[in-house]
């Protein structure tokens, strides 16, 4: 009697880890297809080689034209800009830019004028675009420590590992690939999301001011993430250049001060907030236009040609 | 601790394989380092507090055995007045002290300033200190007799998988379990290992998808109308069952693993007909302590009981927490209640007037609404987080529903997104609701029978089958963080 009880026992051990492991493989590989932005797929399979990377959030992603700076520099130049992400997901992109077989000589890390070290709306973790990575285990640490799951568990069981895409490769088994959004994953073959002319939105008001709030409390998960970019680049031997993008309204001095009071006497950094004035060259207030980013791109390339005398 | 946790998955197997391999004699030692190791993972520190009052009802009960007349009764008190302080002073402490300034204020007396504790309610502090008294209590009775062994009256109180909350077990029901003389069975494995998975699919699967929902409602009062509003108490008052029925479950599968039999906290309490058929079922160890100890003393000295009962609803939401939120919630039920018990005679007229007598079935469905409804709304007071926020879902609950009908059936702005997934995705949601259809006809074929008879009548193939489903669906469903059991603040 009980001999039989074990029987079953062992077998629906051996079906668990049979299901685990087909699990394992299809829920990534459907959560993988579901996106249209295949640009972290590229950089963890090595795919991406350019010496010059933008990292960032939305500004990153829009502000930069990879092309313009490629043809000024002479050096091939890939954006890593993702929309609504703060340090600690930059740093993570980072951690795999530094992982990945073709290191970078310069990272272009643009700071955003309130998200970089403060709290704020719509900045966040970006805990979906590294999801259907979690095989690798760097993105798989940091998904663990964002969502308090067990690192030996993740390495356990696959099913766990994956539980995280279950949503996703559902979704993409009923409806196919994600949603196509002009703003954030109209990714062009250098990795930049380039908008044309201005956001067509009656209730925008495209007006050069914005009011900020006065009191904020730096975020210290912020502030150690912001110290140890400039470490790892400094460590791995890749020249950082911190930028401030053109803003169609009132630049933050303060927060200016006190990121060139935080950064390491020798990370350059690049102030160009009020560089552009005219509403032209912008998308909308935070976010320029292909127009304006070309023209800052181009001061941006000049920069670094700069310092590499 | 928490049970549905890896550090538990671990913990669990280990307690359990040195546990049978001990001589019984020293198991109690063995469950009670375990407990103390359980309860030292949440703040290492209320371990004293709790050790405390473990000593003094330890020795009050002794004292109490040996004493007679008044000075049996001086015992009990100071038994009460120890356990009563405790939870005075770490959960009622801070409200008293505002409510003193706010009145203070009111009666326009001088700004006085009374110093607020900044300190965390010891978790279970409601559990174990009602565990604690009903010892003692049992003890003035004579219906317990006193346990010279302080090691096994401290494992009565800390035993960990009903430490933090509940089932309140009786000392009758627990001592005579504690004899340690059991063997590794495959039954009590297959049982406990059963009422745990179920409990794990009811907090994991359930509860922790609907507290994203919940919160989208309650912590925006000001945002939620009409349909969202609805649904969101709908879902809290869902997700506070998967929670804490999904606790108890796991607590009695874990002490069945030992080879001992914890209470059933819950009995299908959905499926209830009538309100007071509800608290039979609804957190039955908390109703069943506040029915021996406050109702029937209370009933025997010739009080009306109309007030005992409004008495007992307010008590037990004041259990719940020191705010006057649960206060109403406390009264809201007690009103309904005795509402339901005053009104049943006219109310079984109208069911024969109306030719509802002989249709018992649909009359228990259209019954088991309307309680459920009745419950449901309570949940309002329940999990508001003041009396404005609570009053202010109440008014929002009636406006806006034709307009949220209309914008759902359009989805105009991705209306169903804010106002039926309540911020969820439609698969997440509709996912949850196919769990939640699950559970419900689980429940309700247990309804008559044992979760073991149950699984015993169907073919061994299929019970493995949903053994394996069941495990995956609830490792796929881990996919949001972790969060407390609600009634841990409790």
């Amino acid at each position: 009697m009980l001999k039989n009880k074990l029987k079953y026992l062992l077998g629906a051990f051996v079906v668990i880890i049979l299901i685990d492991q087909i699990i394992g493989k299809l829920v990534p590989f459907y959560a993988q297809k579901q996106k249209i932005d295949k640009r972290l797929e590229l950089l963890i399979d090595n795919k991406i080689n350019s010496k010059i990377i933008i990292l960032g959030s939305s500004r990153a992603l829009n502000n930069y034209n990879p092309w313009v700076i490629k043809n000024i520099t002479g050096q091939t130049c890939f954006n890593l800009g993702y929309s609504g992400s703060n340090i600690l997901f930059h740093e993570t992109i980072l951690d795999l830019i530094i992982k990945s077989k073709n290191k970078p000589k310069t990272i272009i890390y643009n700071i955003d004028d309130f998200g970089i070290l403060y709290n704020v709306d719509g900045i966040e973790f970006r805990k979906d675009v590294l999801f259907p990575f979690v095989e690798n285990n760097l993105v798989n640490e940091a998904i663990n420590n964002n969502l308090k799951k067990s690192n030996w568990a993740t390495s356990v069981c696959q099913t766990y590992r994956h539980n995280v895409n279950f949503i996703n490769s559902i979704r993409y088994l009923i409806y196919g690939q994600e949603n196509f959004d002009y703003k954030t994953n109209n990714i062009d073959s250098l990795g930049a999301n380039l908008l044309v002319n201005r956001e067509l939105d009656s209730v925008h008001v495209f007006a050069n001011k914005r009011i900020y709030p006065k009191v904020l409390q730096i975020n210290p998960d912020y502030l150690s993430a912001f110290i140890r970019i400039q470490n790892k680049c400094i460590t791995n031997k890749i020249q950082l250049i911190l930028c401030y993008p053109p803003l169609f309204f009132a630049p933050s001095k303060f927060l200016k001060f006190q990121v060139n009071a935080l950064k390491t006497s020798n990370v350059p950094v690049v102030i160009a907030d009020t560089l552009l004035q005219n509403a032209d060259y912008f998308f909308d207030n935070d976010h320029l236009n292909s127009k304006g980013a070309n023209l800052y791109s181009t001061i941006i390339s000049k920069q670094v040609l700069l310092l590499k005398k | 601790m928490i049970f549905n946790s890896i550090s538990y998955l671990v913990f669990l197997p280990i307690v359990l394989i040195i546990y049978y391999l001990i001589p019984p004699k020293f198991r109690w030692f063995w469950l009670l380092i375990a407990s103390c190791y359980f309860y030292m993972w949440f703040v290492p520190i209320y371990l004293v507090i709790l050790a405390s009052t473990i000593v003094i009802d330890y020795i009050a009960g002794i004292w109490i055995e040996n004493a007679d007349g008044k000075n049996k009764k001086n015992y009990l008190y100071i038994s009460l007045i120890a356990n009563i302080g405790v939870l005075c002073v770490f959960k009622y402490y801070n409200f008293f002290i505002d409510n003193i300034i706010h009145l203070n204020g009111i009666l326009g007396f001088k700004n006085i300033s009374i110093p607020h504790l900044s300190i965390l309610l010891p978790i279970g502090l409601s559990f174990h200190t009602f565990q604690a008294m009903s010892y003692t209590l049992e003890v003035y009775k004579g219906k317990q007799k006193a346990i010279k062994h302080f090691g096994v009256y401290s494992l009565y109180v800390m035993f960990f998988p009903q430490l933090v909350a509940g089932p309140i077990e009786r000392p009758q029901a627990l001592f005579p379990q504690f004899h340690f003389n059991y063997k590794l069975n495959w039954e009590n494995v297959s049982s406990g290992f059963r009422i745990i998975l179920l409990g794990l699919f009811k907090k994991i699967v359930i509860a922790d998808h609907l507290n994203p929902m919940v919160a989208n409602v309650f912590d925006n009062p000001q945002k939620a109308f009409g349909v969202s509003v609805y649904l969101g108490f709908v879902f809290f008052i869902l997700q506070v069952y998967c929670d804490f029925s999904g606790y108890s479950d796991m607590a009695r599968g874990s002490a069945k693993l030992f080879g001992i039999e914890l209470m059933e906290n819950f009995k299908q309490p959905f499926f209830a007909n009538s309100l007071t058929t509800f608290w039979a079922k609804w957190h039955i160890s908390l109703m069943n302590w506040f029915r021996d100890y406050i109702m029937f003393p209370l009933v025997k000295k010739g009080h009306a009981w109309q007030f005992v009962f409004l008495l007992v609803f307010i008590l037990s939401g004041f259990w719940h927490g020191a705010s006057w939120t649960f206060v109403l919630w406390g009264i809201f039920n007690g009103l309904m209640v005795i509402y339901t018990k005053s009104t049943q005679k006219i109310r079984k007229e109208i069911i024969e007037k109306i030719g509802l007598a002989n249709a018992k079935s649909f009359r228990n469905i259209i019954q088991s609404i309307c309680v459920f409804h009745i419950f449901a709304f309570s949940g309002i007071f329940f999990r508001a987080k003041n009396i404005s926020d609570a009053f202010l879902l109440i008014k929002n609950l009636f406006s806006g529903i034709s307009d949220n009908f209309l914008s759902i059936i359009n989805n105009s702005d991705n209306a169903r997104e804010s106002l039926l997934y309540l911020g969820q995705n439609p698969i997440s949601f509709y996912l949850l609701l196919l769990f939640l259809v699950i559970l419900f006809v689980f429940d309700w074929l247990t309804n008559k029978m044992s979760i073991d008879d149950f699984f015993n009548k169907i073919k061994i193939e299929l019970r493995y089958l949903i053994y394996i489903i069941t495990i995956f669906v609830i490792i796929l469903m881990s996919n949001v963080p972790q969060t407390d059991f609600v009634y841990f603040q409790f």
